[in-house]
């Protein structure tokens, strides 16, 4: 499969990246581990005419504690080094986890932890090949007005984010910071997403994502579970993170996959912490259900969705339990 | 919480097309130094003919396999052998191999015979010598055999060809009739592990018993069982093409799940050997066999360990679940 | 553009355009086609190469992005005419049918055994679960790449 054409520009610093994106607003797309990006451009679902890469610009890869006791992950940090870190395992282990479950040992060394956060949405019609689409419609997506997922919808698109290190990040409470030529900022990971499966992400023009921020972990028990057809290199049907913090308590309940943003469950929140015992795992995960729209997909109708999110948060609050 | 079980299924398979004849023809010449070339048209397309067809004619002819050349997928400079399906290849071509061998043998034993004084019944041809069967000790190599002959203007060439016996095409209206020359009986067992609360299901073991008639290379008959194996768990959990209005909703690996080798079971491959008498050597093929009782020995499996039994492919975890909750509902 | 890489240990100079793969460039301008483009999405694993050590799939790298870096193909394994280990168990064990998933099988297990030399076998499955094969099941190319680790353990 070839690309098409496109004119690659590799700025060495952030600024010049900003720069030029912000130039050729929806002209170009940042590069990062390609893993995601290049595979819609050979699809042509994508055509930017400039590809902006990151990969020249120091300082963007990389895990470091802070002073905090928290840690910084650069954006461009390869997921096989977010999995593998001594760091990541001992104190951020969900973190370590969903990154090792993404995709297969190429991918993670090719693919980054900033691309998992702004995974592009995805659905069982619009990421089909432009050549299978041939002279359908449009989906809303894609530029027109139809959906196909959910065709007596009037409006909106409900392409699913899938990127399998959201629910654990925000599970950790994580912010991210976003940089243009002018400065930068610095939001909750949850802020990050619009809720829509078109422009998916709250990014101005010229922004990029350049890291991750994790607060200090002590106190925190998290944890990941992702179900997936084969368990193997598939997108995720569904991805759970689940944690629960003491000073102040806090629990946060997190699914992805089923949603075009991760969903935080909050009565099931309030009630893991109104209750920590044995029977409430299940209560939970009954209640954390949720009524947000859930597509069903090669992966798995809606229904079989809805069971399995109980099934995982009542899982994964069993492990975070007992604390 | 898990669930174990075990399923049996057996599977028999035709040979070669299915009530059409379906020929192969070979060549096959002895060379002056005593190796040999075969040549016939038949593609490998890595299930390894190209090493079975070599080693029949080196069985055949009584010559070391590593003198024996194949020539084959080119049908510019072989004779045709036909499609590489079927699992007719060893079937078939390796009859018509055998007897194109067998025809240059003649020639061989012949001029053996006659320099060493010898009955011809009396000789025998292997590990590159003709010898006398009661006598070992007297004989001559090939390649003497062959100088000798070519002194006198005779190659040793010999040319075969061979189709399944299926004298009848099958009747238009009821079906009935011979399809095949010969079939391939075997028993899949497979033991699987039940999620109770997610359907899934994980094949732990399967134990393949495929009879092959003779194994001419059983190294090569493991690579088909286990490779059949492979593609029957595919069939049986995850394989699926999803057609709407004529169109292929799923043609990505993405979307069209071919297991990884995180799925595939502990696999038992247990060669049985029943002579077929039309084939080469008592051989015949076991291309597909292995991937046919598969899926039905997997829903066995599960039918044994939670009593649902699954009626249509792929058995996904969705269908068992919503099996399992039908089964709850009916209080089973 | 140019882009400067070492290939197999050899250094190489080519002009492509920004649109070329790793793969491309390995497969159409060096002529190295040991490597495989099974689907071109990096799903299947046939394009496995190592890049400055780690396995990657070819397809997804842009030849832009391999400047003055180091790739290993499957044609650079064999040293001064004889075979890799990994290359004799995987033709000894009939780990090979069709031969089309095998460069990148034996190019993942390259990276896998760098860093882990002794793996188990539920690690060698997690490592190549990005390989496909259709052909043999994958029983026999586990069982080449346990003898080829342990060959390469003896010889160390």
């Amino acid at each position: 499969m070839r690309l098409p054409k496109f004119e690659w520009v590799a700025p060495s610093s952030l600024k010049d990246a900003s720069e030029i994106l912000k130039d050729k607003g929806e002209c170009a797309k940042l590069l990062a581990g390609g893993t995601d990006l290049l595979i819609a451009m050979k699809q042509r679902i994508l055509k930017p005419d400039y590809l902006i890469d990151l990969k020249n610009i120091s300082g963007l890869s990389g895990i470091y504690k802070l002073p905090d006791g928290g840690a910084k992950i650069g954006s461009l940090t390869k997921l096989i080094e977010v999995a593998t870190s001594g760091e990541m395992k001992q104190y951020y282990p969900s973190l370590a986890k969903a990154a090792s479950s993404v995709g297969s040992y190429q991918i993670r060394n090719l693919g980054t932890i900033g691309g998992n956060l702004c995974l592009d949405t995805k659905c069982d019609y619009y990421n089909q090949s432009s050549y299978w689409k041939g002279p359908s419609d449009k989906c809303r997506k894609g530029g027109g007005d139809r959906c196909y997922a959910f065709p007596y919808s009037k409006r909106g698109c409900y392409a699913l984010l899938s990127g399998d290190t959201v629910a654990a990040l925000i599970t950790y409470n994580a912010k991210i910071r976003i940089t243009n030529s002018e400065g930068e900022r610095i939001i909750p990971l949850e802020e990050f997403y619009t809720g829509q499966g078109i422009n998916h992400i709250n990014l101005k023009p010229g922004e990029i994502l350049s890291e991750i921020l994790l607060p200090p972990s002590n106190g925190v028990r998290a944890f990941f579970l992702k179900y997936a057809p084969r368990n193997t290199i598939d997108f995720a049907t569904v991805s759970i993170g689940v944690s629960l913090k003491k000073n102040p308590i806090e629990a946060r309940i997190v699914v992805g996959g089923v949603a075009s943003a991760p969903l935080r469950l909050k009565e099931a929140e309030e009630l893991l912490l109104q209750r920590v015992d044995d029977d409430i795992a299940d209560e939970v995960g009954k209640l954390g259900v949720a009524t947000a729209k859930i597509i069903s997909s090669v992966r798995g109708g809606v229904n079989y969705k809805r069971e399995m999110i109980r099934l995982l948060i009542r899982d994964a609050v069993r492990c975070v339990q007992g604390f | 919480m898990k669930k174990r079980g075990w399923g049996v299924a057996c599977t028999y398979f035709g040979m070669g097309n299915t009530a059409k004849p379906n020929p192969s023809s070979a060549f096959v010449e002895v060379c002056e130094d005593g190796s040999a070339i075969v040549l016939c048209g038949v593609a490998d397309i890595g299930q390894g003919s190209d090493t079975a067809l070599g080693q029949i004619a080196a069985e055949t002819l009584g010559i070391s396999p590593e003198r024996v050349n194949v020539v084959s997928k080119d049908t510019m400079v072989a004779p045709e052998a036909g499609i590489t399906s079927a699992s007719r290849q060893t079937y078939v071509s390796g009859n018509a191999i055998r007897f194109a061998a067998e025809q240059a043998k003649k020639i061989l034993l012949k001029e053996a015979a006659e320099y060493m004084e010898e009955n011809l019944i009396d000789l025998e041809s292997k590990d590159n010598r003709i010898f006398v069967k009661e006598n070992p000790g007297k004989y001559l190599t090939i390649e003497e055999v062959c100088t000798r002959l070519r002194k006198r203007g005779i190659l040793v060439t010999g040319t075969g060809t061979y189709t399944p016996p299926t004298p009848e095409a099958l009747d238009p209206e009821t079906g009935l009739g011979i399809p095949y020359g010969a079939y391939s009986y075997g028993t899949q067992i497979a033991e699987v592990e039940v999620d109770t609360e997610t359907g899934e299901v994980a094949v732990l073991n399967l134990i393949a018993a495929h009879d092959v008639g003779q194994a001419i290379n059983p190294m090569a008959v493991e690579g088909q069982i286990e490779g059949g194996v492979g593609q029957g768990v595919g069939y049986a959990l995850m394989e699926e093409m999803i057609v709407e209005n004529g169109i292929i909703q799923n043609p990505s690996f993405s979307s069209y799940l071919i297991p990884t080798s995180l799925d595939i079971p502990q696999i038992t491959s247990i060669i049985v050997e029943e002579p077929e008498p039309t084939g080469p050597f008592g051989a015949k093929g076991t291309g597909e066999p292995p991937s046919c009782p598969t899926a039905a020995a997997i829903i066995n499996g599960i039918y044994d360990a939670v009593g649902v039994h699954i009626t249509s492919t792929p058995v996904t975890a969705e269908k068992v679940y919503k099996a399992l909750k039908q089964k709850g509902k009916e209080g089973g | 553009m140019e882009v400067e890489l070492l290939v197999n240990g050899k250094k190489e100079k080519i002009k492509i355009q920004s649109n070329v793969t790793l793969l491309h460039l390995l497969r159409e301008e060096l002529m190295l086609t040991g490597t495989k483009e099974g689907c071109g999405i990096g799903q299947c694993g046939a394009c496995t190469v190592l890049l400055d050590g780690r396995a990657v799939n070819a397809c997804l790298v842009l030849a832009a992005d391999v400047q003055g870096k180091e790739v290993w193909t499957i044609e650079g394994l064999a040293q001064h005419g004889e075979l890799h280990p990994l290359q004799k168990a995987f033709i000894e064990l009939n780990a090979i049918q069709c031969g089309f998933c095998t460069p990148g099988m034996v190019m993942v297990t390259v990276a896998l055994l760098k860093e882990n030399p002794h793996p188990t076998l539920d690690e060698v499955k997690e490592a190549i679960k990005g390989n496909f094969c259709r052909c043999t099941g994958y029983k026999k190319i586990l069982e080449a790449i346990q003898q080829g680790a342990d060959e390469i353990g003896r010889k160390v």
